[in-house]
């Protein structure tokens, strides 16, 4: 009986950062009640837009239960169930914001390890350092550029930088940097994508860019209010 | 009297002037001003209407006739200034002063120092001891609404999984194959559903705190999560295991 590390890492990929989100939420002294729910709630919205993407987009199988799961569809389920959880109860909406995009870097480079382990979404054919191979019953490649590894390496670096701005900003305004620093990662991680040889700009790409101009337009937003804030303040 | 108007004064005299009343005066100007030419106080409200001085006018012949012999006249001691009108504006308020109070306003800026997030639990409304009656229906309606969506989801998932599995062994006399697009859209609507009766129970709960019925559902839900993952586990472990055996 092998170890399912696909399954394993995936589990963790919600565990961890969800239980570290929840820890920051506790130690901003949210009530319990909250923190459970939303958890709850965000875990529910990750999974199940993460299967609804992946049986949309991938076409694998026709069946939810059978289908994949997307790392995109995750984080559109993820900020849906934020949005969500801001309308039930205003009052906790930053604080909830800022630990789940805080902890969402860390959910894609732990699942990227499973993919690493799995062999899914590999890279382009490379034949340098670090290549890999898969031979298993269902594929059999041959040397890859170990894309998976490599996006959980930098996502992973993402998130002790947005980290370091969150523990040195005054402001706690994380938003806008995991929205640019991912976007553009993934952005370019994805041109060393098997699936991405002839094909320009894919629709994750697109989306990538459009999570980087959300990610400006929040920074610029954010700046004019503390300029209006500090100009009120001289008045 | 009415040639004796003010208007029609053939020789003004320089004590005219006074007939503003004295409080208008600016207050900075009054320690400079000449001396009032008045012989006597003069009333704001009978300025316009007060005749002019006419003492020290020579008086005409018709108008004597009826007159008592006029005496002589006194000069008007029009050089002597009247203390009161001088003192009055003095004693206003000197705004000139106060124009430079403000300049003490103008403190350097103190170092901006960010609104520090406060802790969310002082942002939270303080609940009622006890449930309203409006409450009670709200919360009763949110947790019937969700009850019916878990159960129509779980019920519509059966009799599709039941329909399939009866085409699949063959037993039914028409072959059947649900086609993609309505595969996708019914598993779209039934985990939908499960996931909207989810949200609407933690409504309930986080709105109305005090509905029972909303705590009972919660309860549920927690139970048949908590079960649905012991059975997943169990079933992989059986198959794990199962595999492993025919392997052997």
């Amino acid at each position: 009986m092998r170890f399912n590390y696909y399954g394993f890492f995936l589990i963790m990929s919600f565990v961890i950062p969800f239980a570290m989100a929840s820890g920051i939420l506790l130690h901003k002294k949210v009530a319990k009640m909250h923190v459970f729910f939303c958890a709850f709630i965000n875990f529910l919205m990750a999974a199940y837009f993460s299967k609804i993407f992946a049986l949309f987009t991938q076409g694998t199988s026709t069946d939810l239960l059978k289908s994949g799961f997307s790392s995109l569809g995750a984080a559109f389920g993820l900020v849906s169930g934020i949005i969500i959880y801001r309308f039930i109860y205003p009052p906790i909406a930053k604080d909830i914001t800022d630990a789940y995009f805080l902890t969402a870097p860390l959910m894609y480079s732990i699942a990227k390890i499973g993919c690493h382990f799995a062999g899914c979404c590999h890279g382009i054919p490379y034949e340098g350092l670090f290549h890999i191979s898969y031979s298993n019953e269902y594929f059999r490649t041959g040397n890859l550029f170990p894309v998976q590894a490599t996006e959980s390496i930098v996502f992973f670096l993402i998130f002790v930088i947005c980290l370091i701005i969150y523990l040195k900003s005054e402001q706690k305004q994380i938003l806008p940097p995991v929205l640019i620093l991912c976007g553009i990662c993934k952005f370019l991680l994805a041109y060393l994508r098997e699936e991405q040889i002839g094909v320009l700009i894919s629709l994750n790409q697109l989306l990538c860019i459009v999570a980087v101009i959300l990610g400006i337009a929040i920074a610029i937003v954010q700046k004019h209010k503390l300029r209006k804030v500090v100009t009120q303040s001289d008045l | 009297m009415s040639d004796m108007n003010g208007l029609q004064n053939p020789n003004p005299q320089p004590n005219q002037a006074p007939y503003q009343p004295a409080q208008q005066a600016q207050p900075d100007q009054s320690a400079y001003m000449p001396p009032v030419q008045q012989t006597q106080p003069i009333q704001p409200n009978q300025a316009a209407y007060m005749p002019p001085v006419q003492q020290t006018q020579p008086i005409q012949p018709n108008q004597s006739a009826y007159m008592p012999p006029v005496q002589p006249m006194q000069p008007v001691q029009q050089t002597a200034p009247v203390q009161v009108a001088y003192q009055q504006p003095v004693q206003q308020p000197q705004p000139a002063q106060a124009a430079y109070q403000p300049v003490q306003q103008y403190q350097p800026i103190q170092q901006y120092q960010p609104i520090q997030p406060q802790p969310a639990q002082q942002f939270q409304p303080e609940q009622p001891a006890d449930e309203t009656p409006e409450d009670k229906k709200a919360g009763n309606r949110l947790s019937r609404i969700s009850l019916i969506l878990q159960i129509a989801g779980v019920a519509v998932s059966s009799i599709i999984s039941s329909l399939e599995a009866y085409a699949a062994t063959g037993i039914g006399e028409y072959s059947y194959s649900m086609p993609d697009t309505l595969n996708y859209i019914l598993s779209f609507a039934i985990s939908g559903t499960y996931i909207a009766s989810i949200i609407l129970m933690i409504i309930a709960r986080v709105k109305y705190k005090k509905n029972k019925f909303a705590k009972v559902l919660m309860w549920i839900y927690i139970g048949e999560a908590a079960l649905a993952v012991v059975t997943v586990v169990l079933v992989w472990l059986f198959f794990a295991a199962l595999c492993t055996a025919c392997n052997m």
